[in-house]
Formats: C-alpha cells, structure tokens, sequence
C-alpha cells in the first residue's frame, strides 16, 4: 500500500475514534478537510490521488480577490507566493511550493528542453522552489553596484540596463540599490559561523556520548556539553539506553555507506544491478579480532549494542586495525547501515505487492546506533558507539 | 581503420564499480541473486550476464601497512586470440578495430574458447547455449563513442582511443608512477586492446596470469592441422561440385507426392 494510503487510512480510523470517544481539541481532526482524491457516497476519498495533494500544497484562493487590478476568482490556484494574502482569501500548504502547480499545470511534471541561459539551468524542465529560481542567492554571482556577473563568460543572471536577465534574481533589487544578496541570512552576508549556532566555530575534542573511556585524555570535559538529546531521564524505552565503558559492548562501531546504495537503501535496493554487487548487510572485522573471536571470514555474526542487534555478514579485512587508546587494545568494526526488510525474502508479500528482482538480507544499522544530534544540525552521532561482535549459536 | 585501445589505470581506480553496472545497462544484462561471501565483490567472477568485474584484493607491505587493490577485469580482445582461433563456427571474430566481437546468432556453444582463453573471459550460458564476453561495446565504438564502461569512469582510470596514443599514455604514466609501476598488455598474444598500468607487479594480482600465451594445443590444431583439414574439406566440395556436373541434381519431387497423398488418406 503506498503511504498516501496508509496516511488516509489513517486519518479516517483516527476521525472515526474522536467522533466516537471524544477528546482535547477534537475538531482539530473531526473537522479536517480531507479531499485529496475522488469520494465515495459517504464522503470518504475512495483513493489518494498526489495532484490534489500538489494543488493543496501549491494553494487556492479561497474567495474572488483582486490584485494588482486582476481578478482571481475563487478556487483558483495562486500563481505565485507573492499573491499569498495575509486576510484568510488564499491558503497555500507551503509558501515554498506555491507557484509549483498553478492553472498552467503540474510545473514539476514539465519537460522542455530548451536551455535560454546557456550554462544548463533548463528552466522549463521540472519545477524547483522558490519560484523555479535555479540557483539560490543568486544574487551573489553579480556586482553588486553594477549588476555585472563576475563570471563574464557563465552568467548566471545579469541587468540589461532596465531588468535582470537570466535564472529568477534572488535577493537583488536594481544595480546600487544596496541590497545585500544572502537575503535570508540576518546580515545578509554568507558565512562560516554566525548567530544561532549552539556549537563552534573552534575545532575541540570530544568523546562520543557512548564510548570506551572514562576520561577524555585531551581535556577535562568528556563529551559534548551543547549535543542534542531527546531521551530524558525517567522516560524512554531501550532504543535511549547507553552502554558508556560497559564490559558487555567493548568494541567500537562506526557506520557508513558503499558506493552501491544510499540511506537505507529504500530506493537502491530495488534495482537489481545494485542489489547484486550489494546484496547485504555486513561487518568489517579486523583479522587480529577475528582471531580472538573464532569469527571466520564470510560467517553471518551477531553484531549487538545496548539497544539492539542485527545479523550481518563477516567481512574479514586487513584493512581495519585495533587502537591503541592510552595503552589499552581497543578493537572497531564498522557496519554500513543500508539494509532492512523492504526487499528481503523473509518479508511477507501479498497479492499484487511488487517482489524485488534480486534479493537483499538484513537488518538496518538504526536498530544498533544511537540517538543524539549534533548540537548545530541535529545529525545523529551514529559514526562512534559501542558493541560487540558474536558468532551465532549454530 | 586504425585499432582502438582501452586502458585501464589501477592506479587511478576507487573501486566504485560503475564501470561494471554501465557495462550491464548497456548491455541490458540482468542481474541474478547472489550473496555476501565475505567480500565486496560481487558477483563473484565473470559470468554470462556479467563482462566485467572490479576485483577486490588486499595485499600487505609486511609493515603493517595494507592496500586494497582494484581490478577493473574484462576481455583483454587480443590481437592473437586463442577463442577466436578455435572458434568452429565464426561467432568469435575481430573487427576492424581489433577487438574481438561476438555474434551470438552464429554461436554453437561447444565451449571451445571457454578452455582455450588465457583470461578465463568467455562464459557459457547453459539457459541459452551460448557464449558470452565483453564485445568492447561495438554498437557504440562503431558509432564514434567509448565503450559503456569507459563513459561511467568517474576517475579517468579507463580511457579509449587509437592505439598508438593510447600506448603513449600508458608508457608516461607508469612512467610516472615509477617504482614496480608496469604497462601490460602490448607484450604478449601480439598485444592486447585491453591494456593496464599495473601500479604493483604484475604477479601480484589475483586470476592475472603473469605470461599468458595461447595454448600449444591451440597452435598444434589451429595453426598446423586445420589448413590441412581445410584442403580435406575443399576436396569434398570439389567432388562434390563434379558429381553434380556428370549426374545433375537429385530429384526429390516424386518422394514429396507420396507424402502429400498419404496424409490425403
């Protein structure tokens, strides 16, 4: 079932439980516009339809409503943000997207392939916000007092003398006007470190929230004090534990990707070229752990952390070497983290459901890595933790 | 027609593969199921469905130190070729830019240049009953553009063109490179239109044979016997071509009533 439908599906059992239990601004739910495809005769949409949906993201007027001496009559798709009202007449679900499906059509659905611009923007193909400007900031690629492109040879944009020519100007009024081009940065100038930042801009050493020692070695705060955290004390389940300096998990982990897929590989996994030269989840280990472990090259082990574990294949390597951390032998593996049951063979297909071309096996890294974002982008830490590595009980 | 080359410079490769899965696009060869044996390659070995391969191979400097070698692996289109000399039926020829192509249509899959092939390159594919190996993507050389493979290289480790400038290209960079650096392919079966610049000695890498040459029972057939067996079958011909001059052709029409009149009945 695609997710559109497991969201409708949804929506509708949640509407029906409010209707019938009550509870904390129920009209938030019971009273929901939800039109996103043809209906039945109970009113309900009979199957999602994603042009409805990139119409309501795009956005309507909601009544007749002039501007700048045109008449938009009700219901009709808003052109662009700058016609968005701020007196209830127009909605839009994402000021980003308006003017990405306007009366014209599906903007992202177009394919023309000329290139006016000359240095391959292709502005008729597809739709990209903000109001299909290519290249953002644009603004920054031309003198700003003379509206001359730096560039000479690969414009960007650039003043004929009475407008700007080329890809949609960003953040550029006339040429001299003293329009700094970063218009949504608070300066309006780009920069390296700047304010909103939690952490930064000096460069220090940090142990990871889960690792092997006690003390940081280069300074006296251990770990991160500015990381974000969402667990907190008293609530969670076991995906929040952490097992720092714990005997049972000695070994360090890192993740990372193969050139073969990306993310979890919900995309990837399904063509069959790259499910073949990666068909599954593995286990770098070191032949000095290997040997300790009885862990022969091509076995399916177990690699386990506080919060859970995955089998994955044993990749034996002379490319991974124990540290030497303050005198102690510390062992690493790494795991990449692609995999998960969306094209495996254990997963349960029904009729109709599309089957993979080739395989994979496997289970998804997340299930053994942690939970906690850098302090300025929120990405999670899951390049260093803590676990060890099992043979199978055959 | 001037020959084309392709070279492939370890030195330069990442291991990324994109030269083995823009082979199979090209190709429209799909994949089959396989699983992790321990090793980022995959699948295995050449196969039917699969022309070239990136080898992976680890190897240590005896220091602790370990590289990790790439080998773009796929036909190596000699200028001598043992699968094209033993070729009973003209499937395996060369073409006007010495590479070694294959028209399957004429394929009998006797699996002769499986067993002569110094590389190990042709498959047999038992679901078809044919061979099947890197052709240098003619469809595309024909047309005036590099092989599959050499298009996807994001490193400039394969490169194509006329072998002479090509030749130059491999001699400077190992050249460069110095050290156990090597050219290899321009030395043996009258050279190859595969060539590598070996960053490391030759015998190191898995499955490449340090000296390859056509087997002597190639030679001893192909070369010696078969001109002989060739003025044998002229003779049949001839004898042939004579025995249809003195008696004229055979008569069939009157077998092919009896047949029509016994279905009739």
């Amino acid at each position: 079932m695609p997710d559109g439908e497991i969201i409708s599906d949804l929506f509708y059992r949640i509407k029906e439980l409010y209707e019938e239990e009550g509870g904390p601004l129920k009209e938030a739910v019971t009273e929901m516009t939800w039109d996103y495809g043809p209906k039945d005769v109970d009113g309900k949409v009979r199957h999602l339809d994603a042009h409805y949906i990139a119409r309501e993201i795009n956005g309507y007027f909601l009544e007749d409503k002039e501007i700048k001496g045109k008449l938009y009559k009700k219901g009709t798709l808003v052109p662009s943000f700058a016609y968005l009202q701020d007196d209830g007449s127009t909605s839009s679900g994402n000021w980003l997207y308006c003017n990405s499906y306007t009366e014209k059509g599906n903007m992202a659905a177009r394919r023309g392939g000329k290139d006016s611009s000359g240095i391959g923007l292709y502005s008729e193909w597809a739709w990209c916000w903000p109001v299909n400007r290519r290249i953002i900031y644009n603004g920054a690629s031309v003198d700003p007092e003379t509206g001359r492109p730096w560039d000479e040879k690969h414009p960007v944009i650039f003043w004929n003398g009475s407008k700007w020519v080329g890809d949609v100007p960003d953040g550029v009024a006339a040429p001299g006007s003293g329009r700094p081009p970063f218009i949504m940065k608070s300066h309006g100038v780009g920069s390296i470190f700047g304010p909103g930042l939690a952490d930064g801009p000096f460069s220090e050493h940090y142990e990871p929230l889960e690792c092997p020692v006690e003390k940081n070695i280069m300074s006296p705060q251990l770990v991160n004090p500015t990381i974000k955290r969402w667990d907190k004390e008293g609530t969670g389940t076991s995906v929040d534990a952490r097992a720092t300096c714990d005997p049972r998990f000695p070994i360090i982990c890192s993740t990372y990707r193969v050139s073969e897929h990306w993310q979890t590989g919900l995309m990837t996994r399904w063509c069959p070229w790259l499910a073949e030269m990666q068909p599954s989840m593995f286990v770098e280990i070191g032949v000095e752990l290997a040997k300790n472990k009885g862990i022969k090259n091509g076995e399916i082990v177990i690699v386990k952390s506080v919060r859970g574990q995955v089998d994955a294949v044993a990749i034996v390597t002379n490319r991974w070497k124990p540290f030497n951390i303050n005198g102690n032998t510390v062992h690493e593996v790494g795991i990449p983290w692609h995999y998960g049951w969306v094209t495996t063979k254990m997963r349960e297909y029904v009729h109709g459901d599309k089957k993979p071309e080739v395989f994979t096996f496997g289970d998804s890294a997340n299930i053994v890595t942690p939970f906690i974002g850098d302090p300025n982008t929120m990405i999670p830490e899951s390049k260093a933790f803590m676990v060890n590595v099992e043979r199978r009980e055959v | 027609m001037s020959e084309k080359i392709k070279l492939c410079d370890l030195s330069k490769c990442t291991g990324c593969r994109g030269c083995q899965l823009a082979c199979k696009q090209w190709n429209q060869l799909p994949a089959k199921q396989t699983v992790n044996t321990g090793t980022y390659q995959n699948p295995p070995d050449l196969q039917p469905n699969t022309w070239n391969i990136i080898r992976f191979q680890e190897i240590s400097d005896g220091n602790g130190g370990v590289d990790w070698l790439f080998r773009h692996d796929a036909c190596m289109h000699c200028t001598d070729a043992a699968c094209v000399k033993v070729c009973p039926s003209g499937a395996l020829h060369y073409t006007k830019y010495g590479t070694v192509a294959l028209d399957s249509g004429k394929c009998i899959g006797c699996k002769e240049c499986v067993f002569a092939c110094p590389f190990e390159v042709p498959k047999y594919d038992p679901e078809t009953d044919k061979i099947l190996k890197c052709d240098m993507c003619y469809s595309r050389i024909d047309n005036d553009m590099e092989p599959a493979c050499v298009k996807a290289c994001p490193t400039g480790a394969l490169m194509f063109g006329d072998k002479t400038e090509i030749l130059k290209v491999a001699y400077e960079r190992a050249r460069e490179l110095g050290g156990d650096a090597s050219v290899y392919g321009d030395k043996f079966v009258d050279g190859t239109h595969m060539v590598y610049v070996l960053p490391e000695k030759a015998g190191i890498y898995d499955k490449l044979p340090e000296k390859p040459r056509v087997p002597l029972s190639v030679i001893a057939w192909k070369d010696w016997l078969k001109p002989l067996s060739l003025l044998a079958a002229g003779g049949v011909i001839a004898g042939s071509f004579l025995h249809y001059i003195t008696h004229g052709p055979k008569d069939t029409s009157g077998d092919g009533d009896q047949v029509s009149k016994e279905g009739g009945e």
